[in-house]
C-alpha cells in the first residue's frame, strides 16, 4: 500500500499505508531509506489513508525525521486523520514535524 | 505481533459494544496495542511455561474501564516524563503513550508472570434517570417520538418504493434514487450496489453514492472467482449472508472499499438474492471507524435489499420475455422469407402431374424444394435438407437455393450440378460444421428421360403403374460440405418406366408417434404401392402419404421438417429399369 512519488528532484512524496504499526513499520522504514536520496531536501508524507499508527509507526516517523535532519532537510505531514493527529499531539511529536491538515 | 494487533482491535470492538464511544475505544485500542507489543517483545526474554500466550482482560464499570495485559516482563521502568521524543526508543514511546492515555498504570509482578493494569475513568453518560421526573418523561416521550417518526418515515419510504416497484424501465436510476433515500433513512453516508449477471462470475458496479468520475475504472468489476482474495462484498455474495465491517476488519477484507473512499469505512454488505439466486450485493455504511445501525435500520436495509432483488429479478424476466419475443419475430420473418422462396407454381409437363408439400418442424426449418425449368429442354426437381433446424439451417437453405439458381445452366446434368454446388458451399458449410443433403431430378422434355443424382439424400421411391415394382433410386454421393472433391453418380430411367416418383426428406420416414416410434420407409412404400393400384394423380398421392403420416404421428410434436415432391406419369407402360452412370 506504500506508494512513493517523486514530484521534483528535491521533494519526495510518500502516500502512507492504511496502518503503520509493528507489523509493517520495519518495511515502511526500509522503503523510505531506499527512496530518500541525497538530493531530497524534503519528504511529504500524505497520510490521508492512514487511520492507525502505534509506537512502531511513530518510531518510523522519528527515523525519517532524524534522517532528514542529518541532511539539513525536513519532513511535512499532510492530511493526517483525526486519530493520527491525536497520537502525534499526545506524544508531542507534532512539534517535530510540519503538519498540514 | 499480528495476534497482538487483532487482540487490540477486539478490545476496541468490545468497548464500542459497551457504549464507550468511538474516541475512547480508539484510545484503548492504542493503549492495548502498546501494552501487548511490550508483552510480545519481552516474551523471548522469558522462557516460563505459558509465556507464548498473550492474555488481555477488559473490565467495564459504570465509572471506569480497566484493561489488564499479562506482560511476562519483570524489568519495567517508567520513562522520564519530561522526555525528548527524539531520544526515546519505540518501547519507551509505547510506555509513554500508555501513561498519557490512562489515569493509572500499575505493574503487578507475580511468580509466573506479571500483569500491567491500566485504568481510566469513563465520561459520565447522560441518563434519563438523572433527570427530574417531568423532564425524564418529556425526554422519554421525545425519544419515543423520534423512534416512531423514524419508523413512520421508513414505512412511508417502503410503501412508496413498493408502489414504484416494477413500474420503471430505468432500473439503475430507480435503484440509485432509492438507495439515496435509504441513506437518509438509516443515517448512513455512502453505498455501493453491485450487480451479478447470470453466467458471469463478477460483481459489476450498478449504482453508488459517488459521482462517476471519482470511481477508478479498475474498481468497477469485482471477481467472484474462488482464487481471488475475499472481501466483504465477495464474502456476502458467496455466503449469501450479511457481512459487517469496521476499522477492526482486516485491510484485505476492506478492499476495494478503501480505494473508493478516503475516509475510514464501516457498515454492512448485504447479498441481494431471491431464493438463493444472486442478483448482486448492496454495501452501505458510514464514514467512521464504526457504523451504529440500529436493529430497525438494519431491517430496513434488508428489506430494501430484498426489494432490489425482486426488481432485478423482474427486470431479468422481462428481458428474457423480450428476447424470446424478438427471437420468435425473427423466426417468423425467416419463415416468411423461406415460404416466399418456395416455387409458387408447379411445373407443367405434358403427360405428368406434380405436387409438393413442406411443413417445417419449427416456424422455420432447413428443408426446401424447388423446380428449375431450363428453356424448353426440361425441368429440374430439387429437394434438400440442411442439417439442423431454425434460423441457421434456413440461412444455409437460402444460400443453397441461391447457388442452385446461379448454376441453373447445369440442370440437365444433376451430378455435375451437385459437384458445383458442393464446391461453392463447402467452405461455408465446413466452417459451420454443417452439411446439406440434396436430391436432383432432371426431366428432359424431348426424350422424357429422367436423370437423378443424390448428395447423401434418402432415396427417391419410384413405382410402376401396376404397383408391383418399386425401385429406390439411391444416387451415390456424400452430402454437400463433407468432401470438397466429391463426385455424384447419376441414375437415369425412361419416360414410360415410372408411374410415380416420390422425392422425400428423412422427416417423412422419421416422423414419430407419441410413443416415439418412427413411421419408417415401409409404411410409405405400402402406401405408394396401394395408391398405384387404385390410381390417382400426384396431388392425390401426396395427400395419401400425408394421411399416413398424420395417422401415425397423431398429436405428437414434429421433430423434423416434412417435405414431399411427387411426379406422376399419366400412363406408364414399360417395366422399370435403372441405368447407373458413375462419373
Amino acid at each position: 500500500m506504500l506508494t512513493l512519488t517523486r514530484t521534483e528532484t528535491s521533494t519526495l512524496v510518500v502516500n502512507t499505508p492504511a496502518e503503520i504499526t509493528e507489523i509493517n513499520a520495519g518495511a515502511f522504514k526500509r522503503h523510505l531509506l531506499a527512496a530518500v536520496t541525497k538530493e531530497h531536501r524534503q519528504v511529504e508524507l500524505h497520510m490521508r489513508k492512514t487511520h492507525s499508527i502505534d509506537s512502531s509507526g511513530l518510531g518510523a516517523l522519528i527515523f525519517l525525521h532524524k534522517l532528514m535532519n542529518s541532511r539539513s532537510g525536513s519532513v511535512r505531514i499532510l492530511h493526517p486523520s483525526r486519530d493520527v493527529q491525536q497520537v502525534l499531539q499526545l506524544t508531542r511529536m507534532a512539534e517535530l514535524f510540519e503538519i498540514h491538515c | 505481533m499480528h495476534g497482538a494487533r487483532e487482540l487490540a482491535r477486539s478490545v476496541r470492538t468490545f468497548l464500542e459494544g459497551h457504549r464507550l464511544g468511538e474516541q475512547a475505544a480508539s484510545e484503548w485500542e492504542l493503549v492495548t496495542t502498546e501494552a501487548a507489543k511490550n508483552a510480545v517483545e519481552k516474551r523471548s526474554e522469558c522462557q516460563q511455561p505459558g509465556s507464548d500466550t498473550l492474555r488481555v482482560m477488559v473490565n467495564v464499570w459504570p465509572e471506569c474501564v480497566e484493561v489488564c495485559v499479562d506482560d511476562h516482563n519483570s524489568d519495567f521502568a517508567p520513562p522520564n516524563q519530561s522526555h525528548n521524543q527524539n531520544d526515546l526508543d519505540e518501547s519507551e514511546l509505547g510506555i509513554f503513550i500508555i501513561s498519557q492515555l490512562t489515569d493509572t498504570t500499575r505493574y503487578l509482578i507475580g511468580a509466573f508472570g506479571s500483569t500491567r493494569v491500566m485504568r481510566r475513568a469513563r465520561p459520565p453518560a447522560p441518563s434519563t434517570l438523572d433527570l427530574p421526573c417531568g423532564d425524564r418523561l418529556e425526554t422519554m416521550l421525545d425519544m419515543m417520538t423520534d423512534d416512531l417518526g423514524a419508523a413512520y418515515e421508513s414505512l412511508c419510504s417502503i410503501f412508496r418504493f413498493s408502489k414504484e416497484f416494477g413500474e420503471t424501465d430505468d432500473v439503475q436510476g430507480f435503484i440509485t434514487h432509492w438507495l439515496h433515500e435509504l441513506l437518509r433513512i438509516t443515517g448512513t453516508t455512502w453505498f455501493l450496489m453491485r450487480r451479478h449477471q447470470p453466467g458471469d462470475n463478477t460483481l459489476q458496479l450498478l449504482a453508488s453514492s459517488l459521482s462517476e468520475p471519482d470511481i477508478p475504472a479498475e474498481l468497477i468489476s469485482l471477481s467472484l472467482e474462488e482464487q481471488t482474495t475475499a472481501s466483504v462484498e465477495t464474502q456476502a455474495a458467496r455466503t449469501r449472508s450479511e457481512v459487517w465491517f469496521d476499522s477492526c476488519t482486516s485491510t484485505s477484507m476492506l478492499e476495494p472499499l478503501t480505494e473508493f473512499f478516503e475516509h475510514p469505512v464501516s457498515g454492512i454488505s448485504c447479498p441481494v438474492h431471491v431464493a438463493g439466486r444472486l442478483f448482486g450485493v448492496l454495501t452501505l455504511g458510514c464514514a467512521s471507524e464504526t457504523c451504529s445501525l440500529s436493529a430497525s435500520d438494519t431491517r430496513v436495509v434488508r428489506m430494501f435489499a430484498d426489494y432490489i432483488a425482486l426488481q432485478l429479478s423482474h427486470e431479468q424476466a422481462q428481458q428474457e420475455v423480450m428476447r424470446s419475443r424478438v427471437m420468435h419475430r425473427d423466426l417468423a420473418l425467416a419463415a416468411e422469407i423461406m415460404r416466399s422462396l418456395l416455387p409458387r407454381q408447379l411445373p407443367k409437363i405434358s403427360g405428368y402431374t406434380c405436387a409438393a408439400y413442406l411443413r417445417p418442424a419449427q416456424s422455420v426449418g432447413g428443408d426446401l424444394y424447388d423446380f428449375l425449368p431450363l428453356d424448353d429442354q426440361g425441368t429440374l426437381f430439387v429437394i434438400a435438407d440442411v442439417m439442423g433446424k431454425g434460423p441457421s439451417a434456413a440461412l444455409f437453405a437460402i444460400m443453397f437455393r441461391s447457388h442452385l439458381h446461379t448454376l441453373g445452366r447445369f440442370a440437365a446434368t444433376p451430378g455435375k450440378l451437385l459437384e458445383q454446388l458442393n464446391a461453392l458451399m463447402f467452405q461455408d458449410l465446413d466452417h459451420s460444421d454443417m452439411f446439406v443433403s440434396a436430391q436432383l431430378l432432371w426431366f428432359e422434355n424431348a426424350t422424357g428421360r429422367i436423370t437423378i443424382a443424390s448428395a447423401g439424400h434418402c432415396p427417391a421411391l419410384i413405382v410402376d403403374r401396376h404397383g408391383r415394382q418399386l425401385v429406390e433410386a439411391r444416387g451415390e454421393g456424400p452430402p454437400l460440405g463433407i468432401d470438397v472433391h466429391a463426385t455424384f453418380a447419376e441414375v437415369t430411367l425412361d419416360e414410360r418406366q415410372a408411374c410415380h416418383i416420390l422425392l422425400l426428406t428423412d422427416g417423412v420416414t422419421d416422423a414419430r408417434n407419441p410413443r416415439g416410434e418412427m413411421l419408417g420407409k415401409d409404411n410409405i412404400v405400402s402406401c405408394l404401392m396401394q395408391f398405384t393400384t387404385m390410381g390417382g394423380d400426384a396431388t392425390q398421392l401426396k395427400d395419401s402419404v400425408l394421411a399416413v403420416i398424420e395417422q401415425h404421428v397423431q398429436n405428437a410434436p414434429a421433430a423434423d421438417d416434412i417435405t414431399l415432391v411427387v411426379l406422376s406419369h399419366d400412363s406408364p407402360a414399360s417395366p422399370l429399369t435403372l441405368n447407373h452412370h458413375i462419373p
